[in-house]
This record gives C-alpha cells, sequence and structure tokens, in this order.
C-alpha cells in the first residue's frame, strides 16, 4: 500500500491523485484535522492510536501498514506546511515510547517491523538554498527516527509541474 | 529605557508545560527594572491577527515550545507563519528572536534543525536571529521547579540561561547552546520507560498494551 499525504486543494489535488493507483490511501486537507496536545494517550491510553477523535486518529497503524509514503508539502521554513506537519504529528503512535540507540542518538524503540520509504515532494516559490538544505536535513532525521529510508526528495517551484504516476 | 520583552510559549500544554518553566527560568536573568515581560500562550492553531500584532510590538522575542517529529508543533508553525505575514505588513524596528527548544530525546543535537527552521523564519520574516538553546530530556524540567537553577539537575541549563540571559540583555547575536542533561542517558532511559509503564497501568491497561500493534482499518478523508 501507498499512503499518499498532500496539502493540495480543488484541481491541483485532484490531477496529483489521477497519478495514483487502487493501492493509495489518500491523506488530505479537509479542514477537519484537530492539532497534537502532547497528552501521549496514543502511547499509553490506546497504545497505536491517537485518542483525539477525528479522521485521522489511525495514522499510526495507517503507516505501520504502507510500504511507501508520498509526501507532497508545501516548503515552509525549510519543514513542511501545517497540515502536513499536524498529520505527522499525529501520526506518532507509529512508534513505541521505549527508547534505543540509532545512528549513535536515542530514539524510538519501532512499533512496527515493516519498515515503509520515503518519497518526498517539496514545492514552493524562492525556496532558498538554506530551505532547501533544511529540507533535506528534516527529512534525513524524520528517517532515522521512524527507521525507514528516504527514496527520493524533490523540490519545485511551481506545484503545477508536478506529475507522480505509479 | 525599559525593554520590551515578549516570551512566548508555543506548547498545546500551556501553564503546565516545560516550555513555560523554561521561560520562567531565563526571566530569572533579565532584571525587572530593565526588562518589561509580557507572556502569551499560543496553544491552539487558531491565529489571531491582533495578538500577533501584540508580540511584534515588542523588541526581544523569547520563544520556547516543544520539538515535534523534528520540528514546530503544527499549531505553532500557524503562528509563525501568522508572525511572519504581520511583519511583513508593517514597517519600523523588527524584533531580535531568541529560542528555547526541548526535546524529549536525551540528546539536545535533535533539535538542530528546528533550530534552522526557525532561522529561516526569521530570514523571511525580517527578524535578527538572537540565540538558540537545544535542551535534551526537556520532559523533566517541569517537575523540578523547586531545584534552584544551577543546582544538580539543573546545573548545565543553569549555565546556559546564563549565557543566553548575558546574549539578551545585550542584544547580541550569539552561537547557538547546546545543553545535555547532567544526568547520564542510561538513567533518563529507565526512568523514562518506568513512567511508560506506570502510566499504562493506571490507565488500567497490561504491561504488553505498550507493545500493541493495531492493524490499519478505517477510511481517511
Amino acid at each position: 500500500m501507498i499512503v499518499l499525504i498532500h496539502d493540495l486543494q480543488g484541481d491541483q489535488a485532484e490531477r496529483l491523485v489521477a497519478g495514483y493507483g487502487k493501492d493509495t490511501v489518500v491523506v488530505s486537507d479537509d479542514g477537519s484535522i484537530k492539532h497534537c496536545l502532547g497528552c501521549f494517550g496514543c502511547w499509553t491510553k490506546e497504545p497505536g492510536a491517537c485518542i483525539i477523535k477525528d479522521k485521522y486518529s489511525s495514522m499510526g497503524s495507517l503507516l505501520g501498514a504502507c510500504r511507501e509514503l508520498h509526501i507532497v508539502s508545501e516548503c515552509v521554513y525549510g519543514g513542511f506546511s501545517p497540515f502536513i506537519k499536524n498529520v505527522l504529528d499525529r501520526s506518532i503512535s507509529y512508534v513505541h515510547p521505549d527508547f534505543r540507540m540509532r545512528e549513535g542518538k536515542t530514539h524510538h524503540r519501532l512499533r512496527y517491523d515493516r519498515p515503509f520509504q520515503i518519497y518526498a515532494w517539496f514545492y514552493g516559490e524562492a525556496l532558498t538554498g538554506n530551505e532547501q538544505k533544511t529540507a533535506r536535513e528534516l527529512l534525513v532525521a524524520n528517517s532515522i527516527n521512524m527507521g525507514c529510508p528516504v527514496a527520493e526528495v524533490h523540490f519545485l517551484e511551481d506545484v503545477a509541474g508536478l506529475e507522480v504516476t505509479v | 529605557m525599559v525593554e520590551k520583552i515578549a516570551l512566548v510559549n508555543g506548547s498545546p500544554k500551556g501553564e503546565k508545560s516545560a516550555s513555560r518553566a523554561i521561560l520562567s527560568l531565563i526571566s530569572q536573568s533579565l532584571p525587572e527594572e530593565q526588562y518589561a515581560l509580557s507572556y502569551f500562550s499560543l496553544k491552539t492553531p487558531q491565529v489571531d491577527s491582533d495578538i500577533a500584532e501584540q508580540i511584534l510590538e515588542h523588541s526581544i522575542l523569547l520563544i520556547a515550545f516543544p520539538l515535534y517529529v523534528d520540528g514546530v508543533p503544527s499549531h505553532m508553525l500557524r503562528w509563525l507563519m501568522e508572525l511572519e505575514r504581520t511583519s511583513r505588513a508593517a514597517e519600523g524596528e523588527k524584533p531580535v528572536v531568541y529560542a528555547l527548544i526541548n526535546c524529549g530525546f536525551y540528546e539536545a543535537e535533535q533539535n538542530k534543525v528546528v533550530l534552522e527552521i526557525l532561522r529561516n523564519w526569521c530570514a523571511k520574516s525580517n527578524f535578527r536571529w538572537g540565540q538558540g538553546m537545544a535542551i535534551g530530556a526537556g520532559g523533566v524540567i517541569g517537575g523540578l521547579q523547586h531545584v534552584p537553577l544551577g543546582k544538580w539537575p539543573l546545573r548545565r541549563l543553569g549555565q546556559a540561561m546564563g549565557v543566553m540571559g548575558e546574549s539578551i540583555r545585550g542584544t547580541e547575536t550569539a552561537p547557538d547552546i547546546f545543553v545535555s542533561p547532567d544526568f547520564p542517558r542510561i538513567a533518563y532511559k529507565l526512568v523514562a520507560e518506568f513512567g511508560w509503564r506506570r502510566s499504562i497501568r493506571r490507565n488500567g491497561l497490561k504491561l504488553r498494551d505498550l507493545h500493541r500493534r493495531v492493524p490499519w482499518a478505517q477510511n481517511l478523508p
């Protein structure tokens, strides 16, 4: 399964999603997502699921079931856009609260056995060299924390030029 | 002249957060006869342009928040974008920014990327970057408010607060400070993992539930 998380709207969203097959779960912004409260209920009250009940409460188990994670995000200060970041903040039940050493630092133990590959498309006008550098470093940090390799990172001036065919 | 400083807490836990405690600690370096401190708690993603304008009336911003997934908590990111918009729409003096970021990991270096994100935000918003403080094992700080700053286990944090306090008082731009905990990594790991097990039992679950793998079976939008 491929999980596509994107922050596009309208025609742009439709064009993007059209390139994906039936084996894809699309996570998009319908304006209803709630923000992470930092309560750790996804580790100690309902382990594996976010206790905030909206359409995004199963992100951890969804990531646990996928083989590829595709992220299409506006690049904001070298990071993800607020919606994409919100989805990722609500996904920490993908990992286990215990600590393990990876690459010389403490990271969370992995809850699921099968890692997925990360593909990222960052878009935005006039992205600076620093922002692109930060975004690459962010993906490396995410990759170590989630125990998943980064397969591809792309930067686009104009999201209209984005075509993904899976 | 009294300098106006905004203490901006970007933790969704507000008053009960480590970020609130950290802002209180750095405030100890800022004598009240010279500095007027205003506190802003940005707990939700509902941005308010009036509050953004009030924050930007201060010449120094001290921003504290917890590291979420290697970055800025999403609700706080919305506030950073609102502050950028407000800054771009207004003329006049721009503030100097000092950031104090704490993470749940032991190593303070894991906050390095978020400090870069904040630098990029400053560049876009025409703010001057002052200094960043990256704090490891930040979760313990909220529970140590009875410990005097500078005493174990707030010895290194106390030293770092002293260094940043000097930078703020001089409105200087200075290298980032990475504050490792006073206690060994293994002690932190053991205490944290004991804490998760105590919580899960208090919530009426079994220890094995901590390792639960949830099959995915829900339609998303």
